[in-house]
């Protein structure tokens, strides 16, 4: 099991969260989105496959923009987030 | 963390499920007001008893879960970690425990297994050490001769005896469902009672330490019993708690599986206990509330039985009636064919795998043989299961009579279908009778294959299935 929250870059983070099954990749992704600021990036790094999905849809609905979604290897995904809403 | 989560699905509009463990199989009143509120304010009302003997809600939302796990916590509940969703073997977890529903308070049981039970709980859940086991680990208990709790279907079952070594249990392993079934094998040995713990925990340890992890296909117990034998299993598991088992001949042990009557005579026996017959285990949140009343008339606990059932206690003869009554009005009229009671169905409508709805299904299918049967069908003794796919969350495939949802193409349309099989007298393993019948064909096949066991002039269904397997019967040309 791992929740970790690191700055990649300027204005850039990444979140992994491994070994964590529903709702826990999406709980960490909304709160983590919460607490960096508009007009930054956040890569959420996961292996629970529904999360694909969840997150995405999570993401979207509070107005933030999914830039992109890879499947890095058998078991790991990424999704790389704008946050381009305040909205909770 | 560790003790909660949810389940993903996709059908009916629910992307998530909560199912709660209900440990042991006792359900205490207030934990019973506490799920009647989530189901209300999360789960449209909505609520299921697993086979498991889980409470399952659906439609919960990813952003209602800490409120819901923290009410959890307060009442002392927890969930599956449900992680079958990744793509390799690993994350998975102990599933609850399944033991006897009346375990404590029926008069022929061998050994009460409630606070075993509770205690093996508290051994695995939550801790980091037991929460990535290759797959799920399921562990059944049976306290007395009845083995309502179906032991064979378990990767681990431990079923009570009182042998020539005294008070204790004899394991089998290696049981599951999923495709390929199988069921578990006896070790021949003998547990003592005050090591029960310890092998429960050197089991699952050793299904941790050496289960193979190569592919998710082939993670479960099953499999490491497959490539290193019986044997070499249960020396692994000696190593681990450092002794010898005594021998136990398991052959003179029945492992007959039965169910426990609709009503039944307590230890105290001026009381009873009333199964409510929760058709397929769906229960809306009102019938739900109102049972909880009539519960606690009578005790401070409702127990759920793997049957997808609940169970009422500590009824005194003189009330029966009136709670019989009473269930009825709530539509849970106790009054019904066995064939009905008997049935059990999975949540595919939830589930996302099937084209199906196993449990409209079986409600078609029972309003139909009641219909067309009528009073004569209160003497057949036969259980049905439904299930959306191989899996066989529903256990089908141990049912004397089982269905599985398929579908077949035609002209490049999926046409939904179903897979039937019978349970015959040499193996508890059914054997596929029928391939691809056509949905709307289901009802009519089952009809006909009922009638024919009555007229057969047969008495034990399975015997009768030999001889359908056998080709003795014809079916609309077939050979049944
Ligand atoms: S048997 Fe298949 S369809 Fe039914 S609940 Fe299980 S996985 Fe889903």
């Amino acid at each position: 099991m791992k929740v970790e929250v690191c700055e990649v870059g300027l204005g850039r983070y990444k979140l992994e969260i491994l070994g964590l099954p529903c709702p826990y990749p999406t709980l960490y992704t909304i709160k983590t989105l919460e607490e960096i600021r508009e007009g930054e990036v956040l890569e959420v790094i996961f292996d629970n496959q529904p999360s694909t999905k969840t997150i995405q849809e999570a993401v979207i609905e509070r107005g933030h923009e999914v830039l992109s979604v890879e499947r890095l290897n058998e078991a790991l995904w990424r999704i790389v987030i704008k946050k381009t809403s305040s909205r909770k | 963390m560790g003790k909660y989560a949810l389940g993903y699905e996709q059908g009916n509009g629910s992307t998530y499920f909560l199912r709660i463990k209900i440990v042991a199989g006792i359900l205490k009143i207030d934990q019973a007001r506490i799920i009647a509120e989530l189901s209300q304010k999360y789960g449209r009302d909505y609520l299921e008893v697993t086979t498991r003997q889980d409470i399952q809600l659906h439609w919960i939302k990813d952003e209602d879960a800490p409120s819901i796990f923290s009410k959890l916590e307060e009442a002392g509940l927890c969930t599956d970690m449900c992680g079958q969703y990744y793509p390799k073997a690993g994350y998975g977890d102990v599933r609850n425990i399944v033991t006897c529903p009346l375990t404590g308070i029926q008069p022929h049981e061998i050994i009460e297994t409630s606070s075993i039970v509770k205690k093996a709980v508290e051994m695995f859940t939550g801790r980091k050490e037991y929460l990535d086991l290759p797959r799920k680990f399921k562990i059944g208990v049976s306290s007395c001769p009845i083995n309502c709790i179906k032991p064979e279907v378990n990767d681990l079952a431990l079923v009570a005896v009182e042998s020539e070594h005294g008070l204790g249990f004899t394991p089998l392993v290696g049981g599951s469902l999923g495709f390929p079934p199988s069921l578990a094998q006896p070790l021949n040995v003998f547990v003592p009672l005050d090591e029960v713990l310890e092998f429960i925990r050197a089991v699952v340890e050793v299904y941790r330490d050496h289960g193979l992890r190569d592919r998710k296909a082939t993670a479960r117990f099953k499999w490491l019993i497959r490539e290193v034998g019986l044997n070499m299993v249960k020396e692994l598991i000696q190593e681990k708690m450092s002794k010898s088992f005594q021998y136990l001949d398991c052959s003179k042990i029945s492992l007959e599986w039965g169910e426990h009557n609709i009503i039944s005579q307590e230890k105290d026996p001026r009381l009873y206990s009333l199964m409510v017959p929760t058709f397929t285990g769906i229960l809306n949140v009102n019938q739900f509330k109102k049972i909880i009343e009539i519960a606690e008339r009578y005790s401070d606990e409702i127990r759920v039985s793997p049957a997808q059932k609940l169970v009422l206690v500590h009824i005194p003869e003189d009330e029966l009636m009136k709670v019989k009554e009473e269930l009825k009005t709530l539509g849970l009229d106790s009054e019904q064919p066995s064939i009905k009671i008997r049935t059990r169905a999975c949540p595919s409508d939830f589930c996302g795998k099937s084209f199906e709805s196993s449990k409209k299904r079986a409600t078609t299918l029972l309003d139909y043989l009641i219909n067309k049967f009528g009073k004569d069908l209160e003497k057949l003794d036969v259980s049905i299961s439904i299930s959306g796919c191989p899996n066989s969350c529903s256990q089908h495939i141990v049912s004397d009579i089982g269905l599985q949802s398929t579908t077949i193409s035609k002209n490049g349309v999926s046409i939904p279908c179903f897979n039937l099989y019978v349970r015959g007298r040499e193996s508890k393993i059914s054997k596929l009778l029928i391939r691809n019948i056509p949905s709307e064909q289901v009802s009519l096949v089952i009809e006909d294959i009922l009638r024919k066991f009555m007229n057969s002039g047969l008495t034990d269904f399975h015997e009768f299935a030999d001889r359908l397997l056998e080709g003795d019967f014809i079916h609309e040309g077939r050979s049944m």
